[in-house]
């Protein structure tokens, strides 16, 4: 049997489906996420909340990011950029150079580490680009949906109009 | 059966979930067949660096050979290996320097499998990704089945392991998941397989009183156990955690604790709300979930869970981390718990667990009817040995056995 207890979850409790639950506090979230009803601040404090977590990528996250947004190549930044030459022999003796000298250069700071923090915080970006791009598609075809929706009622209430003049000219009964 | 289990690490102070995994279906499938491990000196898995005397020797009733490893892993150099294996292009000779830094490296042992080959019926190895497990399934062609403990992480991408995994004489999934992703990977669906997992070791008892004695913790609290890291999710269940509490004390509502029990490599944050026990050890873990309200995974890459497996045998409901698909097939196919995929899901799957006592009986009961249908050891043994029957049957070392 499904019960709607107070925080007003439908649950049957004897043939529980964990799925429908998970989607309907999905669902209730999503609500939430609506503008209307929030304070500003408590607003301010989920956006930043939102941002910190597309900014401060776990060091596994980008690598997988960048694979699910299809977003490999040479637009961003990478570790690899510090000794990347187009020049062959180049590349070599930079190589070669870095193996000489990390032990030394680790001693004093790790020069990968900025380009790294840049090659994450490039990847958030693009995530939370994705997701607004994502959300105005499906706000734009939610306004288009409720837009031709808006029209058929007009065009119905216009259609019921005349036989409300009908009437009240006297010319038939009342409705 | 005479079976040799192969795996990087043994021994029973050996807390991993892959060596726990094979020390368990050892002891269990010992009790039946001839059992022989065969596994490194190694007892730290960063380093692989030797601690245990190389030899034979009797672990719980079980003969373990112990072979050296011949080079601790350079960690620095594993990095950087691991970095460009995994994310960028890169050479054979590579992917196999990074398998050999990601060891435990001991040809001795591999040349051990080799020589006794014909010696066992089967050869067992637990966990693809590993240099022993890799080198001595091939040592043991024709003979060697997989254990793989996979996790939807790079390493399963890589090519050298696509042979692997179809190569295998016979394959043990853990989950569902699990074995989805490796076929999809491997195209491996005509090697004998089954969906088994491991069972646990359920305790004898556990106290919920004694818990709250020993730590003074007596309001209501979630529970996470395991390796506190961000590999495990635990960073971002501080920040929605903490986020949570912020917002269900703006609503008046009372947050519950969150307790945390483990080894530690990430700082655990200063706050009110978040309690932190150190190691623990098996009956304090069991007591301790007794006394929870829930178990939390946060785990981002898992092949089976076996903390879920222990929540579930008392009765307790878990929340999980919904990207993780092996959790939340879990959390899904039992009805033991719910799962989440950003913060305010987290938030609200919390608030709905801690206020409702009834879906926390329900979920409870669930998760332990699942457990004893699926993971009690009765069951995994009884699935070992029907594999094992066939691919004996059908190498003609035993007649078949009708099903």
């Amino acid at each position: 049997m499904v019960e709607e207890p107070s925080h007003g979850y439908q649950i049957d409790y004897d043939d529980l489906d964990v799925s429908d639950l998970v989607d309907q506090i999905h669902e209730r979230v999503r609500r939430e996420e609506s503008s209307r009803g929030l304070p500003p601040q408590a607003l301010e404090e989920r956006i930043r909340g939102r941002l910190r977590t597309y900014l401060d990528l776990d060091d596994d996250r980008p690598y997988e990011l960048q694979s699910i947004l299809q977003l490999e190549g040479p637009w961003n930044v990478s570790p690899d950029d510090l000794r990347s030459s187009s020049r062959r022999g180049l590349r070599r003796l930079i190589g070669g150079a870095r193996a000489i000298f990390r032990p030394f250069v680790k001693l004093v700071g790790n020069f990968d580490l900025p380009i790294y923090k840049q090659f994450k915080i490039n990847l958030g970006v693009a995530e939370a680009l994705h997701d607004s791009l994502q959300q105005s598609a499906e706000l734009q075809a939610r306004v288009e949906e409720l837009s031709d929706r808006l029209e058929r009622l007009e065009g119905e209430a216009a259609h019921r109009e005349p036989s409300a003049v009908r009437s009240q000219d006297g010319s038939g009964s009342e409705s | 059966m005479r079976l040799a289990l192969v795996v990087q690490r043994y021994g029973a102070e050996i807390r991993g979930g892959a060596e726990l995994h094979c020390r368990l279906i050892a002891e269990h499938l010992g009790e039946k067949h001839q059992v022989t491990v065969v596994t490194t000196c190694a007892q730290d898995y960063l380093t692989w660096a030797n601690a245990y005397p190389p030899g034979i020797h009797d672990v719980n009733g079980i003969p373990v050979w112990r072979f050296p490893v011949r080079k601790a892993r350079d960690t620095d150099r594993f990095g950087r290996l691991q970095e460009r294996v995994f994310h960028r292009k890169h050479s054979e000779a590579e992917a196999t320097a990074w398998l050999q830094e990601q060891g435990p490296y001991s040809p001795r042992l591999r040349d051990w499998v080799a020589t006794y080959r014909d010696h066992f019926d089967y050869w067992i190895s637990f966990s693809y990704r590993y240099w022993t497990t890799f080198y001595t399934m091939q040592a043991a062609a024709g003979k060697a089945i997989l254990v793989p403990t996979a996790e939807p992480d790079p390493a399963v991408d890589l090519p050298m392991f696509e042979h692997l995994f179809r190569s295998a004489r016979g394959i043990v999934f853990n989950s569902h998941e699990e074995r989805s992703m490796i076929l999809a990977r491997s195209a491996a669906e005509d090697v004998p397989a089954d969906v088994v997992g491991v069972g646990i070791e359920e305790p004898e008892e556990a106290d919920a009183e004694r818990f709250r004695a020993r730590t003074g913790i007596r309001e209501p609290f979630i529970f996470y156990i395991g390796r506190i890291d961000a590999n495990k999710g635990c960073r971002q269940l501080f920040d929605f955690f903490q986020r949570a509490c912020a917002r269900l004390e703006n609503e008046g509502v009372a947050p519950p604790l969150l307790v945390l029990a483990g080894h530690s490599v990430l700082p655990i944050p200063e706050h009110p709300r978040i309690r932190y026990l150190g190691k623990v050890d098996e009956q304090e873990k069991y007591d301790a979930l007794a006394a929870c309200t829930l178990l939390i995974m946060p785990s981002f890459y898992e092949s089976l869970s076996m903390v879920l497996l222990e929540a579930w045998a008392l009765n307790k409901p878990v929340l999980v981390n919904g990207h993780c698909d092996v959790l939340q097939g879990q959390a899904v196919r039992s009805g033991g718990g719910l799962y989440y995929k950003d913060g305010d899901e987290f938030r609200e799957a919390l608030r709905l667990l801690m206020s409702d006592e009834r879906l926390r009986e329900s979920c409870g009961r669930r998760g332990r009817t699942y457990y004893r249908d699926h993971y009690t050891w009765p069951v995994i043994e009884d699935r070992y040995d029907r594999l094992l029957q066939r691919l004996a049957a059908d190498d003609g070392i035993l007649e078949a056995v009708p099903e």
